[in-house]
């Protein structure tokens, strides 16, 4: 009954969304900030855009310099790097977060970002970073010495390596998404494989919900990439056989990913009810993520690729809605006592993320889960194989 | 400073719907809203944020803070509201009614209840967004939105179906 009101006043907030502006407001208002910023480097209003351009790379390094490190690096390094100062870059390159020199590896990453010369390396170096993140937590983690705030600090980073991605994405011309898209799934697979590794060698509460966030936004991302990816193939010239049956696994990972995400949270919220936590609303809200996962099926064997897999996307939304509410829910109740490890540890399934090298098999049930994982370095050829069988088998399901 | 202008169509009506929601002027909105873009654009010349919209949210309600304490005023619940035609598309098929009846009755929450309902459900910013623009930590921020709705809820009692 309050989940209804709740979501009847919510509606009612939504509402007020359609209010905006008035257009010449806001477009004058954009002049003027575009005036603001032409005249960082140049009074001349009139040639804005490519000043824009012009103060990147300076903004970018004058940026660096006046970041909030603590140590303050001398500008005289700054440019020691940029004059081809080896040693130091070099000496930090294998940094780690706590390391005197870790500031200088950062601001080494970034002064290579902007002296990128194509949006393709641009966002290559964005995902190395953001890898880089990732794996720097490993080591520290291999050490014992992951904290939660290092942690904090590194999904952070993170999350913003693949924003910037995202942002480069967005504004980039058509022939280079395909490709940016194609790394990012890549490097996300691998990242997800990382992210696996370290929910099971860590362990502490706070800083397995960084990770799942982490995994979360990873699987947002991937969610774009495969959407370009989907489209470039669907638009493109071969037939229309060889096109389905590059396409169809693709929107099948899709749905049962969603259909995992179901069922763990099902679980989820089972367990809470029985804490005493009230889950109707979330159960409402996996009904509805369900009815949305059959749409996805039913469009995909009408072979609508697309449509099919933003159902399963919406489904899969719904899900972490449901997921959220009970958090929610626990809180109130149980403040900073709520949620447990295992709530989080659950988060890092996916059969098509192959093992990283150092993951054993303790966990019982990801074995279950995942026919066919072992720790040898022919995972990822055996693990497409099952998958592709996997689909076929989905195949003939949905044909009957 | 780039993703200020690539993503300001969304970000300019998101902030001068939040402002316009506190101080239910329209010509104050634009103000305020002209205000906080200029004062971040300023800011992001020699800095960096983590989170651009969050940091807009945070100007946007500290701007706000200093127009009141400036005017001395007070907001009543029933002070009128005016929605002016020109501050909603005309695209949208809203009831201007019920727009209205909305915003006086959100008036009368508190502060921080309302900015957190305006922030959560009307401009969409997820949880860790909005624990960066009160400056409080995730946890608070969901026990406070679910204070909110809780008080809303008594407000709107005519939406119980």
């Amino acid at each position: 009954m309050i989940f209804n009101q709740n979501k009847n006043l919510i509606n009612k907030l939504k509402i007020l969304k359609s209010i905006k502006a008035n257009s010449s407001f806001k477009s004058s208002l954009k002049i003027n900030l575009q005036n603001e910023i032409g005249s960082v480097t140049n009074p001349n209003v009139g040639r804005l855009y490519k000043q824009q351009n012009q103060s990147t790379v300076l903004q970018k390094i004058i940026n660096i310099y006046q970041f909030n490190y603590k140590t303050m690096i001398p500008l005289i390094l700054i440019l020691t790097l940029l004059g081809g100062g080896a040693g130091a870059t070099y000496a930090s390159q294998n940094a780690l977060p706590g390391d005197t020199l870790y500031p200088i590896k950062i601001a080494s990453e970034k002064v290579e970002t902007a002296l990128a010369f194509s949006d393709s390396r641009d966002a290559k170096l964005h995902l190395d970073f953001a890898t880089r993140r990732l794996s720097e937590i490993n080591k520290l983690a291999e050490k014992g010495k992951a904290s939660t705030t290092a942690v904090d600090n590194a999904v952070t980073r993170y999350n913003q390596e693949l924003a910037n991605v995202q942002d480069i994405l967005n504004k980039t011309e058509k022939e280079n998404s395909v490709q940016i898209a194609t790394n990012l799934d890549n490097k996300l697979t691998e990242n997800k494989g990382i992210l696996r590794a370290l929910s099971k060698q860590i362990d502490n509460k706070d800083s397995l919900k960084e990770l799942s966030d982490a995994w979360e936004k990873s699987i947002e991302h991937g969610d774009t990439a495969n959407l370009i990816l989907l489209k470039d193939i669907l638009s493109g010239p071969s037939q229309d056989g060889e096109k389905d049956k590059k396409v169809e696994p693709e929107v099948m990972n899709k749905i049962q990913s969603a259909e995992r995400k179901i069922s763990e949270t099902e679980n989820y919220i089972t367990k809470k009810g029985s804490e005493g936590i009230d889950i109707s609303g979330a159960n409402l809200k996996i009904t509805e993520a369900k009815n949305k996962l059959q749409e996805a099926k039913d469009l995909l064997a009408q072979k609508k690729y697309e449509e099919s897999f933003m159902a399963a996307k919406d489904s899969y939304k719904i899900v972490k809605d449901a997921k959220d509410l009970v958090e929610q829910k626990d809180v109130e109740k149980n403040g900073q006592n709520a949620g447990q490890k295992e709530d989080y540890k659950n988060t890092f399934v996916d059969p098509s993320v192959p093992n990283i090298g150092n993951e054993s098999d303790d966990n019982k049930d990801e074995i279950k889960k995942e026919d066919g994982e072992n720790n040898s370095d022919d995972n990822k050829i055996e693990n497409k194989k099952e998958g592709e069988d996997d689909n076929k088998n989905n195949e003939v399901e949905i044909d009957d | 400073m780039e993703n200020l202008i690539e993503n300001y169509d969304s970000l300019v009506d998101q902030i001068f719907r939040f402002v316009y929601f506190k101080t239910n002027k329209k010509d104050t909105a634009e103000d305020l809203t002209s205000e906080t873009f200029l004062s971040v654009l300023k800011y992001l010349k020699e800095n960096k944020v983590e989170n651009l919209k969050a940091f807009l949210f945070q100007t946007a309600r500290n701007k706000i803070i200093d127009y009141y304490r400036q005017k001395d005023r007070i907001i009543y619940s029933d002070e009128v509201v005016e929605i002016n035609t020109e501050a909603i598309d005309p695209r949208d098929e809203i009831n201007k009614y019920d727009a209205e009846l909305i915003i006086k009755r959100l008036n009368s929450l508190d502060n921080t209840d309302k900015d957190i309902l305006i922030m959560r459900y009307i401009e969409d910013l997820d949880i860790k967004e909005i624990a960066l623009v009160l400056n409080k930590n995730v946890i608070a921020v969901r026990v406070q939105i679910s204070r909110a709705l809780k008080k809303a809820r008594k407000l709107f009692p005519d939406f119980n179906k």
